[in-house]
């Protein structure tokens, strides 16, 4: 009975112990997140942590199916709002290390194949879409048939 | 911190600190018990490094299982084998950064999980519609195969139905092991399925989970055949027998 009060206790202090003292400088590793540009994502930013994968493959089947190409849940949108830019102003690659997608992603040990076709940065120069979208698209599609290609032989 | 993670940060340490040394305390008593007979199910190898890999067939391969019955064999095998591409997915929640061969198998882990709930579903059928295991079937052996599938089902959903902030998650264990909590998520499904978790982790040293360190330990699989070369006595037989 002594020996399971003991354990009790013991196992009480632990908890006490790993209370944190300040929030802020906590030994917990954290993925770095930096903040998209604008006041907020095109959801709440707690919908977007859980969900985002499914709003993007969601978008991308109606997209490739349907050709349905609205600005929402766009790939290209969540680039041009989270790229970062270097000191010399020009976009870092989003897959960059500790870049926004891949520093959250690396944490979770999650691997993306998407930026094998799609442009990891924003167009420079031109941020409509409009204007852009027939190079974006004509490149994404010839990469497209690239691999095909490669994954038929 | 809230409540919630204050119950669930007790309930980890708890049901750690009782998987750790209820199962030490179980292996060393398995380990001490007598061994009285030479009882090696034969054929049985004949050299000590024969009986390594024999127990090696065993745990990897389920061989016995698989030598009596073929059907309980692909359930019980496929669940084993895919909890442990599961638990092996579940360790990018312990370490940052985490171990390349972790990440790459990701994917099979997410695969795995259908595997182990197919595996498991098929081991309580066996329960319900064998009419000679049902006879010996306790309530503790279909408790024990639904705690686990609740474990399955949840972790599927959170996968891919109701998704919860796999980073939020990830801080909190990764908390645990710090010693330096954080707050849990509380999302209902992954309460219930890290609640099940730990209610597993309790039962594991008090339950047949037990068998897992066993089978090691089962006489019939881990002794060598040699009864001719070599007299088996255990030393409390020995005992009795110098005093005659
Ligand atoms: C093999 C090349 C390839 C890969 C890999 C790929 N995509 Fe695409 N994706 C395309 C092409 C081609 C289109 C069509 C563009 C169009 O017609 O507008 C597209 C369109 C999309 C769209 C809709 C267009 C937009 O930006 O709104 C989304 C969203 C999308 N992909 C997301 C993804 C995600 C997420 C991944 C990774 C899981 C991925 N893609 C991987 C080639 C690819
Ligand atoms: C209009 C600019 C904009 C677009 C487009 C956008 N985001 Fe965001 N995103 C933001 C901002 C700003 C925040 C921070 C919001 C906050 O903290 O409340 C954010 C937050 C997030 C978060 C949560 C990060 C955290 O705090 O943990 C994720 C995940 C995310 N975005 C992913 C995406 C994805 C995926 C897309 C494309 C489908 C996308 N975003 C498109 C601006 C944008
Ligand atoms: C707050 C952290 C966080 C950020 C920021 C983030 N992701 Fe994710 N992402 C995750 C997590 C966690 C998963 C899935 C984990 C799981 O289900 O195992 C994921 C999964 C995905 C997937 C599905 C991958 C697969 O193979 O299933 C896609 C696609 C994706 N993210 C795209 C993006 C893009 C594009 C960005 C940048 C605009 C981004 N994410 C930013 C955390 C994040």
């Amino acid at each position: 009975m002594k020996n399971i009060r003991l354990f009790f206790i013991a196992l009480l202090g632990l908890v006490f112990a790993s209370l944190p003292a300040v929030a802020e400088n906590s030994r917990v590793p954290m993925p770095e997140i930096t903040k998209g540009k604008g006041e907020q994502c095109v959801r709440p930013a707690d919908d977007m942590r859980k969900n985002h994968m499914h709003y993007l493959s969601h978008k991308r089947d109606k997209t490739l199916r349907e050709g349905v190409r609205t600005k929402e849940f766009s790939l290209k949108e969540c680039i041009a709002c989270h790229a970062k830019k270097d000191d010399a102003g020009q976009f870092v690659s989003i897959t960059d290390e500790g870049q926004f997608c891949q520093s959250c992603h690396s944490y979770a040990s999650v691997k993306l194949d998407c930026f094998e076709c799609h442009a990891t940065k924003p167009q420079q120069g031109s941020h409509d879409m409009s204007h852009s979208h027939n190079d974006n698209d004509s490149v994404l599609l010839n990469k497209l048939v690239q691999n095909q290609n490669t994954t038929d032989n | 911190m809230s409540l919630i993670t204050t119950i669930y940060t007790v309930l980890f340490y708890f049901a750690t600190a009782i998987l750790i040394v209820g199962v030490a305390r179980k292996i060393y008593i398995f380990a001490s018990a007598p061994a009285p007979l030479k009882i090696p199910t034969t054929p049985a190898p004949t050299t000590r490094s024969g009986v390594v890999y024999r127990l090696l067939r065993e745990v990897i391969l389920f061989e016995s299982l698989f030598k009596s019955n073929k059907w309980i064999w692909l359930f019980g095998w496929t669940f084993h084998m895919a909890m442990w591409a599961v638990l092996a997915r579940h360790l990018r929640y312990f370490m940052e950064p985490v171990a390349g061969l972790i990440t790459l198998i990701q994917p099979i882990g997410i695969y795995a999980g259908f595997g182990m709930l197919i595996g498991l579903i098929g081991l309580f059928g066996r329960r319900i519609f064998v009419e000679r295991i049902r006879y010996i079937s306790a309530p503790s052996d279909y408790l024990m195969l639904l705690l686990i599938i609740g474990i399955a089902v949840t972790g599927l959903l959170m996968k891919f139905v109701e998704h919860t902030d796999i980073v939020a998650v990830k801080a909190y264990t990764l908390g645990l092991v710090y010693f330096d909590i954080q707050p849990m998520p509380e999302d209902p499904i992954l309460m219930v399925h890290l609640a099940s978790v730990a209610l597993l982790m309790i039962i594991f040293p008090i339950s047949k989970l037990l068998h897992a360190p066993g089978v090691f330990f089962s006489p019939t699989r881990n002794q060598v055949d040699n009864p001719r070369e070599q007299r088996h006595l255990s030393p409390w037989a020995a005992q009795l027998e110098s005093k005659n």
